[in-house]
């Protein structure tokens, strides 16, 4: 078969076919992919969707616990049979998304770098245990993550003459807005212990090290607050340039919170 | 009771009426209302409680505080001659969220007086004591209280992970991993970037409030450390560690704010209010003009000097806000005791360590050694500066002739800033 195969994308790989492609973890285990520590089907759907680089299709999937809120907000409807979609994504295995129109999956063809199973499994774990708590302080409810999704997942922002204010701001006109480019540079950043991290991130930080912070400088100088990837471990620096995507946030109260985190384009 | 208080409850009592206590002083340009008539206002009594972990509830540290503030005031005093009361408290854990302030009020035997809860974060009570001051000022209250109080360290570890960090912006910075030790080391890395400063810088902050607080009786942390071991903190958010970091505390405090023409039945000693300030900035960090000059900082200290007629050069202690290291580093600059950048070197100078030179810089232990209960912070600085400038507090750490006294108190990572301005003298 022919393509190209092993793109790096969004922190995931990719393989091309002239009839579709497929989309799966750079994580691997025995020559299968498995589940970065932040990173579901969701996130791969999300980042498959992003490479098509089309909007207001219309998709068809049967994979299960897909956040379709997450999905719809990035432009896409879900159709209610296969054969009225644009594009049909399956998966035949975990942590891989095959996308094609036909409903062809494909199986991934580059083996990833061997993933710390013991360290992924503690993570899972983990996830579990955040999925299970309940807020007793601060928090965001779901329709107040709803209510910012465009905003989270598209950078949606306001236009001002030779700027942009993200996030909005209810004070400015709202009728005008644009999109941001998801990359930037880092303008400053922390990384976390466990005791410096919220309270929603306590069981997973102290696995993994703590947890990177950083300050993202947008073109035209609007600035925002994001984390690093978790599979990132190397230390970043101020002025590191940056690029944005989809990943598991948080869990709380039985529910995934996505948003975007960042990616050092330099390793 | 004196007769002008007497005929001041009369007043009140027969026309049921406050004066407008709104003051807008935002631009100092503005002049009042015509038949504005704004007083002169002073501290007359001041208390806290010891700042650490607590054997007493809320009510009880309360109760506390304000029976130490009764205590200061020279002559006859009770609380049935207050005429409004204001309490800063975060409510922190939830225990007590609504009405908290009735319920303090009501362990110092003031039920009925008007009283309310004011929550601005960890500046609280700086605001809590403004909005007491206006009250007195603007002529509708001859005396009133603010005070402060938090109940931190009864809760189990989980909730209180939960309410640390509840005041910055949950939708976008706590969903972005941040906290405020982390919203400070962000704060931190970028001012050594931009302005060649060192971690060093912080520890000599660290070190120097230390030493005040060995003597505080009422500090949380009363012992020295090193700058070897303040140097090699474990970290919290890199830059910033342990020893960057204020502890959470327990704790109360309480002042008693007088109008002129009752001062003097009331304390041979008062300490005058010279200005007050207060501004606020975006909640967030990524939505500020800068993240190493704090805008609400600067508003408040600029309305505080230009109310009381004073320049920085002319203040001789300042109880800033040091919740963490860099927060007092800033806090310098943005108050104009050093220009923009010279924070690294007032501090590698050590120019605010006690009687070192004009400015001593948080003879208390500041919230760094003296403890952080965060609805008591603000009326907490204003009690030291209130005891500094009587010659009140333990001689190890007396700061020597002083005449004016600075309070710095703020909101999260700056959000709200209340700066006020204290001395023996009306100027």
């Amino acid at each position: 078969m022919s393509g190209k195969f092993g793109i790096a994308f969004q922190g995931h790989l990719v393989d091309h076919f002239d009839n579709g492609f497929v989309i799966y973890s750079k994580h691997f285990e025995n020559n299968t992919p498995v589940f970065g520590p932040d990173v579901d089907f969701t996130c791969l759907v999300a980042s498959g969707l992003h490479y098509l680089k089309a909007k207001n299709l219309l998709i068809h999937t049967d994979i299960e616990g897909i956040d379709t809120d997450v999905i719809s907000s990035m432009g896409f409807n879900f159709a209610s049979s296969p054969q009225l979609a644009d594009y049909i994504i399956n998966t035949t295995m975990d942590a891989c998304v095959s996308f094609s129109p036909s409903g062809e999956t494909f199986q991934p063809s580059s083996p990833g770098s061997q993933a710390n199973i013991e360290l992924l499994n503690e993570i899972q774990q983990a996830w579990e245990k955040e999925l299970a708590s309940v807020s007793q302080g601060a928090f965001v409810s779901r329709e107040q993550y709803i209510r910012s999704l465009d905003q989270r997942i598209n950078l949606k922002a306001q236009k001002e003459d030779n700027s942009s204010i993200w996030p909005m701001n209810y004070h400015q006109n709202q009728s005008e807005t644009t999109q941001l480019e998801p990359n930037g540079k880092i303008i400053s950043w922390t990384k976390t212990t466990a005791a410096g991290s919220p309270s929603e991130f306590a069981f997973r930080s102290p696995i993994l090290g703590g947890l990177t912070t950083v300050l993202i400088e947008f073109e035209k100088g609007t600035i925002g607050t994001f984390l690093i990837v978790d599979d990132h471990q190397h230390p970043v620096s101020i002025n590191d340039e940056v690029e944005l995507v989809i990943r598991r946030i948080y869990g709380q109260d039985g529910w995934i919170r996505y948003g975007l985190k960042a990616i050092p384009l330099k390793e | 009771m004196c007769s002008a208080l007497t005929q001041h409850r009369n007043r009140m009592s027969d026309s049921g009426l406050l004066l407008e206590s709104l003051l807008h002083d935002r631009d100092i340009e503005h002049l009042p209302p015509v038949g504005w008539t704004m007083v002169n206002v002073a501290v007359v009594g001041a208390g806290q409680t010891k700042f650490g972990t607590h054997a007493l509830g809320m009510k009880g540290m309360w109760h506390e505080a304000s029976l130490e503030a009764i205590s200061s005031v020279d002559h006859d005093f009770s609380f049935d001659m207050v005429d409004e009361a204001y309490i800063g408290s975060t409510a922190f854990g939830g225990g007590q969220i609504g009405n908290t302030a009735a319920l303090m009020t009501e362990h110092s035997g003031m039920v009925g007086v008007p009283t309310r809860r004011i929550e601005n974060a960890c500046a609280s009570s700086g605001f809590a004591f403004r909005d007491a001051w206006m009250a007195v000022k603007s002529g509708a209250a001859k005396i009133a209280i603010a005070g402060g109080i938090e109940k931190m360290n009864d809760l189990e570890s989980e909730r209180k992970r939960f309410w640390l960090g509840v005041s910055g912006d949950t939708e976008w910075e706590r969903m972005a991993g941040l906290t405020f030790p982390a919203t400070y080391a962000l704060m931190a890395r970028k001012y050594f970037h931009d302005y060649q400063s060192t971690h060093d810088d912080l520890v000599h902050i660290s070190v120097k409030n230390h030493k005040h607080g060995l003597y505080n009786q009422k500090a949380h942390l009363q012992k020295e450390i090193t700058f070897e071991k303040a140097a090699n903190g474990k970290l919290v958010a890199d830059p910033l560690s342990l020893y960057d970091c204020c502890p959470t505390s327990d704790g109360a405090s309480c002042v008693i704010l007088a109008a002129e023409d009752v001062v003097q039945s009331l304390t041979d000693t008062p300490v005058w209010v010279n200005g007050s300030g207060a501004g606020s900035d975006y909640l967030a960090l990524h939505d500020r003009r800068s993240i190493t000059t704090l805008d609400a900082t600067k508003s408040a200290a600029k309305q505080a000097f230009q109310a009381s007629g004073l320049e920085a050069k002319d203040i001789d202690i300042a109880e800033v806000h040091d919740c963490f290291t860099i927060a007092e580093l800033l806090a310098v600059e943005d108050l104009g005791f050093v220009d923009k950048g010279e924070g690294g070197l007032f501090s590698r100078e050590n120019r605010g360590l006690l009687n070192q030179g004009k400015l001593t810089v948080n003879p208390s232990g500041g919230l760094k050694a003296k403890g952080h209960p965060l609805g008591a912070t603000g009326t907490g600085q204003i009690v030291e500066i209130f005891n500094q400038l009587r010659g009140n507090v333990e001689s190890q750490r007396q700061v020597r002739d002083a005449e004016f006294g600075l309070t710095h108190n703020v909101g999260g990572s700056v959000a709200t800033c209340a700066v006020h301005i204290f001395g023996r003298e009306i100027i």
